[in-house]
């Protein structure tokens, strides 16, 4: 591999944060082309995904690397000894986890910081949160995200699932911002159906229910939501561990992307634009990772770039009697203990 | 008992106008399946069947997913051919075959629902699907009921490109150990639990590719590939990424070839996609598969030396290439014996005349 000395990781990251202070869509292209092209000279993988294409001419052409890889290959450019933050997909549903390595968590905090504070109506001074603690589980990117919010939080799910009695205690009667994912609040009310939040409070919503043994579609547990908790806002989150961006909307709407983050479809068939299909992800701020990402998601993206998610796609094969790679790997785990 | 109304059943669906039938699969690809259900049920086989003991249940339901169009006809028979009334319960808007085949069932007592009520009408149900499917099914049997769970699992292939003996019910032109691999693959597009998910071999990886390729792409030409549905192909594409990036990948239209390592292997099913792992013994190779615990099914092999190895890799049934997906009538399937399953066990206790004396 050759290395372009006009490429390195500090002068695009410089260039990420210049957009994201003041985006001028027109550099969008160019800064991702040259991150793409830095990913090239560093990582082995998107070389070897990039061999049979012809070289990107534009952001859209960049190969974008499936979210499955992230699971079994070192997807990145952050070598092993400069690794300083790894984040892991979640165990829920597969045995094997994908891992996005940072060398620094600086420019993931700022995109962060600077798209929630475009969506969230009233900033806290405090969050409290149906996510596992960052400090015991420094490899959860959402709660990682959620504790840069405020800078008093308390956390209320473990392993072993939910406190919610706990949670309620640490709310008390004073405004806060809460996180939580949507099987966490399916929870939440099962448990405590007559629960009323304080007034002035923010209910963030993320995640479907993959994996889960109960189903609860988005517009029955909204519903519910706005019955029972009655926030203030209700805001839903749309973010990957493969992502350093997120998306940020109301439940059952379209998600906004930030300018810094491109979102496409294509036909799951062809792998051809289509205006509906198969998400895939530009991210500006995946400098040291992949800038393009391909995910299992479906949705139908708007003129204005918004997203409203699918879910699966219609007429998904029915499982019938084989494996799943997700069974697989679980019962590898159960044989192995996860080695 | 209706064994002869069975087998004039079975002659019926041979001769049957499958054009109208409705599945995922191609033209060529259905008669292909239909045909290869109906070799298993030959006149020799009824009377085998016929002749094994058992009491017919009263009533059965067979409850079949949508992957595996013919998964119910010998369960069908079988029950049919006792003297069970049986219920055929298919998934919600997929009927595939299930029409068909009742229509010409004539006096048959065989009827078709995508109602799951029916599951509680059946003194024995036949379940086959996932296993949180076949757990369902349990569930909603009426107490008493006996319930044959079949539930998920996977199948390989042990390769060496040893030359089989003639199999008359495989084409004269596949009948190679790969040609007879892709013939394997290319039954129910690759879905199911009997279908070739990965071919380990220990011939080196790209003449392996190369030869399963080559063979892939005949069966495409004979069998074409049916409907591909999204969430099957973006698992393709992905899994073809992998192989670009820590193997060989080949492919054509309607098939795929995906050569990985041992490390990134996961047993799980694509259509017409098989990946080829290198293994230098069958012990290996065996190893490889019982590392994902006890769902493997069927091992198809021109090495009938390395059964051994896949019986200790807890392989319940071992076959020549190419019956992969043409297990015969009389097998174990998922640790059962099916015919047995079909019917109740019942005896006097041979010990009387010790008691009377």
């Amino acid at each position: 591999m050759t290395m372009d000395p006009s490429l390195d990781a500090a002068t695009l990251i410089h260039r990420v944060r210049r957009f994201i202070s003041g985006p001028e869509p027109a550099e969008f292209d160019a800064i991702a082309l040259a991150i793409h092209k830095y990913q090239l000279s560093r990582c082995p993988v998107i070389a070897a995904l990039s061999e049979e294409t012809p070289p990107a001419c534009d952001a859209l052409a960049i190969p974008a690397v499936p979210v499955d890889l992230f699971k079994t290959l070192p997807i990145g450019t952050v070598p092993k000894d400069e690794v300083q933050h790894t984040f892991l997909t979640s165990g829920t549903t597969q045995g094997k986890r994908g891992a996005h390595r940072f060398r620094s968590l600086a420019l993931y905090e700022l995109n962060c910081l600077a798209w929630a504070r475009r969506h969230i109506q009233r900033w806290p001074t405090r969050t409290c949160n149906l996510l596992l603690d960052p400090k015991h589980h420094p490899e959860s990117s959402l709660s990682h995200m959620v504790s840069l919010f405020a800078p008093e939080s308390s956390w209320h799910q473990s392993n072993s699932g939910l406190r919610t009695i706990e949670f309620i205690d640490a709310l008390g009667d004073q405004p806060a911002f809460i996180g939580a994912t949507s099987f966490a609040v399916a929870q939440l009310l099962e448990e405590q159906p007559t629960l009323r939040l304080p007034p002035g409070c923010t209910l963030m919503i993320t995640g479907g229910f993959k994996g889960r043994k109960r189903a609860f579609d988005e517009g029955s547990l909204v519903g519910a939501i706005q019955d029972s908790l009655q926030p203030d806002q209700l805001i839903s989150e749309y973010g990957m561990t493969e992502l350093s961006s997120q998306l940020w909307g109301e439940p059952g709407k379209r998600y906004y992307p930030p300018p810094w983050l491109r979102v496409y479809a294509v036909d799951p068939w062809t792998a051809q634009p289509a205006s509906s299909g198969q998400l895939r992800f530009i991210d500006l701020c995946n400098v040291e990772s992949s800038v393009a990402i391909e995910t299992m998601d479906h949705g139908t993206i708007h003129d204005d770039g918004s997203v409203s998610l699918l879910g699966r796609l219609p007429n998904a094969p029915v499982r019938g009697c084989s494996l799943t790679a997700e069974e697989a790997w679980d019962a590898r785990t159960r044989l192995h203990g996860g080695k | 008992m209706r064994w002869k109304e069975v087998a004039a059943w079975r002659d019926r669906i041979r001769d049957a106008d499958l054009s109208e039938v409705k599945t995922h699969l191609s033209p060529q690809g259905l008669r292909a399946i239909v045909d290869a259900a109906l070799d298993a049920l030959g006149d020799q086989q009824l009377r085998e069947a016929a002749a094994t003991e058992g009491v017919a249940y009263p009533r059965a339901v067979v409850v079949t997913a949508g992957t595996v169009e013919t998964a119910a006809i010998e369960w069908l028979a079988l029950l049919l051919g006792r003297g069970s009334e049986v219920i055929w319960k298919t998934p919600a808007g997929q009927p595939g075959l299930a029409r068909l085949l009742v229509d010409l069932a004539g006096d048959l007592p065989l009827a078709t629902t995508e109602d799951r009520s029916s599951i509680p009408l059946g003194d024995v149900v036949i379940a086959m699907g996932s296993d949180a499917a076949v757990h369902e099914i349990r569930s909603a049997a009426k107490p008493g009921a006996v319930v044959h769970e079949h539930g998920h699992a996977w199948s390989c292939a042990w390769v060496t490109d040893t030359p089989l003996p003639h199999d008359p019910l495989i084409p004269q032109d596949f009948q190679s150990p790969w040609r007879r691999l892709a013939a394997d693959a290319a039954l129910h597009d690759g879905r199911g639990c009997l279908t070739p998910v990965v071919a380990f071999t220990p011939l080196p990886l790209n003449e392996a590719i190369a030869s399963l390729a080559e063979a892939m792409e005949s069966a495409q030409a004979k069998w074409p590939l049916g409907m591909i549905h999204g969430e099957e192909a973006q698992m393709i594409r992905a899994r073809r990424a992998m192989a670009r990036v820590v193997g060989v990948k080949k492919s054509g239209e309607g098939w795929s070839v995906h050569g990985l390592t041992v490390e990134h292997f996961v047993p799980h099913g694509l259509p017409r996609s098989v990946m080829v792992i290198h293994a230098p013994t069958a012990e290996d190779a065996a190893r490889c598969a019982s590392q994902f615990g006890s769902n493997l099914s069927t091992v198809g092999t021109d090495d009938v030396g390395a059964a051994h190895a896949w019986m200790a890799a807890g392989a319940t049934r071992i076959c020549p290439l190419g019956r992969m997906q043409r297990p015969p009538l009389d097998r174990i399937h998922d640790g059962g014996r099916v015919i047995a399953q079909t019917a109740r066990l019942q005896a006097m206790d041979g010990t009387w005349s010790v008691a009377d004396s």
